[in-house]
């Protein structure tokens, strides 16, 4: 849990390595050791740019909504 | 004798001429084939469609010679970027994932259209692998050549990406306009290093219907072309609802092509903070450049830009990640290993870094939607450097290291999420003698003034002439 008071995943403090070796092949994914410290790396970038978006709005998890879908109504201002 | 002297000089001219009866379809064609052919040092070409560009062309002047009117692009030349589906053939989308794939039944939208308006497709052009990178490097079909050199003779340099193949036909003369798609700068980030004129419309504008996705929230279509008329007229052609893409706005055709200089320049401001470094010096003349052509005094801020930036890197991450996790799974061989760690990446990403960054694309829409309503058109710059050499990893811009295979789509990237149009147009850098762009951001569906104001700067020197083909 991080100082937000955010329960879910957070990628504070996140071991890449280890959420990718473990979670891979639950979703189908067989990497080889190699594979594992390749993908733990993209994975790690990835993270990086989560924490950017955390730290710039710490009060995300607040906000709502995130952009949704709207039965029978057309955003007409071009985002999804 | 320059490759677009041999084709010929724009798209309105060969679509005057044609309906005019000075020159026939069937030997534009033909020039453009010839120009084609003379280009392969480019690699810009996966497939070219040689008796379908062909039988069109005979189509047309068949029309012509019986007093049919003809498409306001009749007997046009154009590229597509070998993720827009043509009828009987595997969509390549730069991947050998897609090699089992069944060939495609219908041509895209985007094609079937400019076909209705006369254009003929000559070719489908390279990519990045499933147009996930920003360099015209890709692991199947090798790097697309940029035919912009500094002082010509110097190492072959990046295009620029995904839609790097068009790019580079267009910025060589051989097509007058192309088809691209735009992600995260997929049009943006090619037309700036190669020097052409690009439009990312609004998200939802234009059909995705046929094309080969990526990130479904993000994917836009786009015309890149030598000059902003022409940019102009594809798009108006490209307009049109199309029941194949659900996210395509009700919204019926606004043609924008007449109306460019009638209209005049719409106010304009400048994006400041994040827009504002690392840039080259060449770039940082551009947009002052720019600036001062449309009298844009006023500095505006996007507080969340930079973190605009990164949720579009997760978002982008995520979806794509997404689509191709069962093929990742079951064929993993069959990815470049760059693209298919990344995408096993965004396969494991964890929904809630997802959720917070579409809630942040909420934020950033709004910051930016409500600067638009004081300024309706704001200038950015597109890459924060001219086009690198082939291969390179990391540049120094502005005393800062960048990872330059990712971060050439910085200023692209910042404001995609936001979907609002963009117009990327090029001058020639003093320095570097290479192209550098700036972007025009516009309101949601003002296609109108982003190109109004891309034609105003082209009026005051954002133009380069077609690269002649040694």
């Amino acid at each position: 849990m991080s100082g937000h008071g955010r329960t879910e995943f957070d990628s504070d403090g996140l071991d890449a390595l280890a959420f990718v070796r473990a979670a891979a092949p639950a979703i189908g994914l067989a990497l080889t050791e190699d594979d594992i410290a390749a993908v733990a790396a993209q994975f790690e970038r990835a993270a990086g740019f989560a924490r950017i978006v955390d730290k710039a709005v710490p009060e995300l998890d607040k906000v709502s909504p995130a952009p949704v879908f709207a039965p029978a109504r057309q955003d007409e201002r071009g985002s999804p | 004798m320059t490759a677009m002297a041999a084709s010929h000089d724009s798209a309105r001219a060969i679509a005057a001429d044609v309906a005019a009866g000075r020159i026939r379809a069937s030997a534009v064609v033909e020039r453009a084939l010839d120009a084609l052919a003379r280009a392969r040092a480019l690699n810009a070409v996966t497939r070219i469609h040689a008796d379908r560009a062909r039988d069109r062309a005979a189509a047309i002047d068949a029309r012509r010679d019986s007093g049919e009117p003809l498409g306001a692009l009749a007997g046009v030349p154009f590229a597509a970027k070998d993720l827009f589906n043509v009828a009987g053939h595997v969509t390549g989308a730069g991947s050998r994932a897609t090699d089992a794939d069944a060939p495609a039944e219908r041509d895209a939208d985007a094609i079937a259209r400019l076909e209705a308006a006369g254009a003929i497709l000559l070719a489908s052009t390279t990519m990045d692998e499933l147009a996930y990178g920003f360099t015209g490097e890709c692991e199947r079909d090798g790097a697309t050549v940029n035919p912009r050199r500094s002082g010509g003779s110097d190492a072959p340099r990046v295009t620029g990406g995904s839609s790097s193949g068009s790019a580079a036909l267009v910025a060589a003369g051989i097509v007058p306009v192309a088809l691209g798609s735009d992600t995260n700068g997929s049009v943006r980030v090619p037309a700036a290093l190669c020097g052409i004129a690009g439009l990312k419309p609004t998200y939802g504008r234009l059909s995705r219907g046929g094309t080969y996705p990526f990130v479904d929230s993000l994917d836009h279509v786009g015309p890149l072309a030598a000059n902003v008329a022409d940019l102009a007229v594809a798009y108006d052609a490209m307009q049109g609802l199309s029941d194949r893409d659900p996210v395509q706005a009700r919204r019926g055709r606004e043609p924008v092509a007449d109306t460019l200089v009638a209209a005049g320049p719409p106010g304009a401001g400048r994006l400041g903070g994040f827009f504002v470094a690392p840039l080259h010096a060449d770039v940082r003349d551009a947009v002052d450049a720019a600036c001062d052509a449309l009298g844009a005094r006023q500095q505006v801020e996007l507080p969340l830009a930079e973190a605009g930036r990164a949720a579009a890197f997760v978002i982008t991450n995520a979806e794509g990640g997404a689509l191709h996790r069962s093929a990742l799974a079951s064929r993993p061989d069959r990815f470049g290993p760059l693209v298919r760690d990344r995408l096993r990446a965004g396969a494991l990403l964890p929904a809630s870094w997802v959720s917070r960054a579409q809630k942040l694309r909420r934020m950033l829409t709004g910051q930016l939607i409500a600067a638009l309503e004081r300024t309706p058109v704001l200038i950015a710059p597109a890459t924060p450097c001219p086009a690198f050499p082939s291969g390179t990893e990391r540049c120094e811009v502005d005393g800062r290291s960048l990872a330059v295979r990712l971060d050439i789509g910085l200023y692209t990237q910042a404001l995609t999420l936001t979907g609002v149009p963009i117009a990327v147009v090029t001058t020639i850098g003093r320095r570097s003698g290479l192209p550098v762009g700036v972007q025009v951001v516009g309101r949601p569906f003002r296609e109108d003034q982003v190109l109004a104001a891309a034609a105003a700067l082209e009026r005051a020197g954002f133009a380069a002439a077609p690269e002649p083909l040694t």
